[in-house]
């Protein structure tokens, strides 16, 4: 019996396999990407989605579904809000972001067209981008902060490829907008490590001021300071370590939506190209079986000749008999 | 609660949980990782047909094997040996002074279920792996309640006598 309840605490060890958090996360994003292409719809809302018409019908139908305060903020930025514009300029955690991010939220909801949307994602992705780069700057490395802006970011990304996908998956050619996302991709790749990059210059910058305050502690003998400064270099040291981290996640999901994109180009090309091989086989073998067609005729008509040949011969030796 | 948010929950609740279980049983993890995918977009469009579900635990699981079973349809199970597959894909938690020790034992639990038959292995692994109750198990598989406890109760009998030989 022992020997049995060892053995199943060593099968249960199996629980603790790691398993990648990042890929989870950009899952969610594009579950709840295809949760909002693909609702699940009540009959009353069925008969309202088949009698919708027109671009504006679905926009209507959009704003009937929307919760009422959102509705009332929506009415709220449309109207050009001076507390909307004002938010523009926030950054995480500042009182304002919310309201930022919320406009954002309906933007995207009422754009017309799986494209507009596309776009807009790309463009929020761009704005994380920034709002990392003034955090870094102003605020060096605040972890909160940035941790709400790189969800987001990567939000935005899987949000972008996702659409993509469903469209794709609708048979609709996403060739262009796809490959157009996937340069978008590289941009906000390159702008995201630039952010990083130059907070790392910043912090070497730093570090080099610590060491010389540190010299200059040991040289007058003070401990209390040169304690206070080395606490100073491994917050440092630390903020450095945690930025890089946050960069290198960030960084590996769009690396991985910008591969899943490119795949999809690839897989599209593919089967381009399949067709057109297809249809190029096809050409040729109507080509063939009408080259064999006609060398059938032209044997069937050289085998007439040489019967009538015969017939003719023949004839002529009866007669010649006679 | 709206369908949506429960589904939602339920990735939130089990996805970690179904993508450790594709992983022990597929040979890649990327493919673990299509597969997975596949699992919530399969469930979603099964929900969006109209269709109820009652418990999304055993519900998700079910669709994982019958991806894992295509999957080895596809593609033979002797490309992929058992002692191969989590051994070299599966990395272990941070944590350095524990790390050692639950790679020991993580391989242990690997060299215990590669000794089991497939059907045996898949049980014991939902079991106590996955934390699934015989019933949902029962759901899953197919099999009588009776006869997944027969499976579960051999297969221990089995490895009990293999440690005691070695």
């Amino acid at each position: 019996m022992l020997e049995k309840i060892k053995i199943i605490k060593i099968i249960k060890k199996l629980k603790q396999a790691s398993v990648d958090e990042g890929f989870l996360k950009s899952l969610r994003s594009r579950l709840e990407v295809r949760i909002s292409a693909n609702p699940v719809i009540k009959p009353a809302e069925e008969r309202l989605f088949l009698t919708e018409r027109s671009t504006l019908s679905g926009l209507f139908f959009k704003l009937k579904t929307m919760p009422i305060p959102l509705i009332i903020a929506l009415i709220a930025i449309l109207s050009g809000g001076g507390v909307t514009m004002a938010s523009q300029a926030s950054l995480p955690g500042e009182t304002l972001y919310p309201v930022k991010i919320l406009t954002e939220d309906i933007r995207s909801v009422i754009a017309l067209n799986p494209e507009a949307k596309v776009k807009l994602e790309v463009k929020f992705a761009a704005e994380r981008v920034a709002e990392v780069k003034e955090m870094l700057a102003e605020k060096g490395v605040e972890p909160r902060g940035l941790d709400i802006a790189l969800s987001r970011f990567q939000k935005h990304i899987a949000r972008a490829a996702e659409i993509i996908e469903v469209e794709k998956q609708k048979g609709k050619d996403v060739s262009k907008l796809a490959g157009e996302t996937v340069d978008n991709f590289h941009i906000q790749k390159k702008a995201a490590k630039q952010a990083f990059e130059d907070a790392k210059q910043e912090f070497f910058t730093k570090k080099k001021q610590l060491h010389d305050q540190l010299l200059e502690a040991i040289k007058s003998g003070d401990t209390a300071g040169q304690e206070h400064i080395r606490a100073e270099l491994a917050d440092l040291e630390a903020a450095k370590d945690e930025a890089e981290a946050k960069k290198d996640v960030a960084i590996a999901v769009l690396e991985a939506e910008k591969d899943r994109l490119q795949d999809k180009l690839e897989e599209t090309k593919q089967q381009e190209e399949e067709a057109l091989d297809a249809a190029e086989r096809a050409d040729e073998e109507l080509e063939e079986r009408e080259e064999e067609q006609q060398e059938l005729k032209e044997k069937i008509k050289e085998e007439q000749a040489e019967v009538e040949k015969e017939i003719r011969e023949a004839i002529k030796n009866v007669k010649e008999e006679d | 609660m709206k369908i949506e948010k429960q589904f939602l929950e339920a990735y939130d609740n089990y996805a970690a949980a179904i993508l450790r279980h594709i992983q022990f049983r597929v040979s890649d993890q990327e493919t673990a990782q299509d597969l997975a995918q596949e699992v919530f977009f399969k469930a979603w469009q099964y929900i969006v047909s109209g269709r109820e579900v009652k418990n999304f635990k055993p519900f998700l699981y079910k669709i994982a094997n019958n991806l894992i079973i295509d999957y080895y349809r596809q593609r033979p199970r002797a490309d992929v040996p058992i002692e191969d597959i989590n051994q070299k894909q599966i990395s272990y938690g941070p944590e350095q002074e524990k790390e050692a020790e639950r790679e020991i034992s993580a391989s242990l639990a690997h060299k215990y279920l590669s000794l089991l038959e497939d059907e045996q292995r898949q049980i014991v692994y939902h079991r106590y792996v996955d934390d699934l109750a015989i019933k949902e198990i029962s759901e899953i598989t197919g099999k009588t309640a009776n006869n997944v406890r027969v499976i579960i109760h051999r297969a221990l009998k089995s490895l009990k006598d293999y440690v005691g030989k070695n």
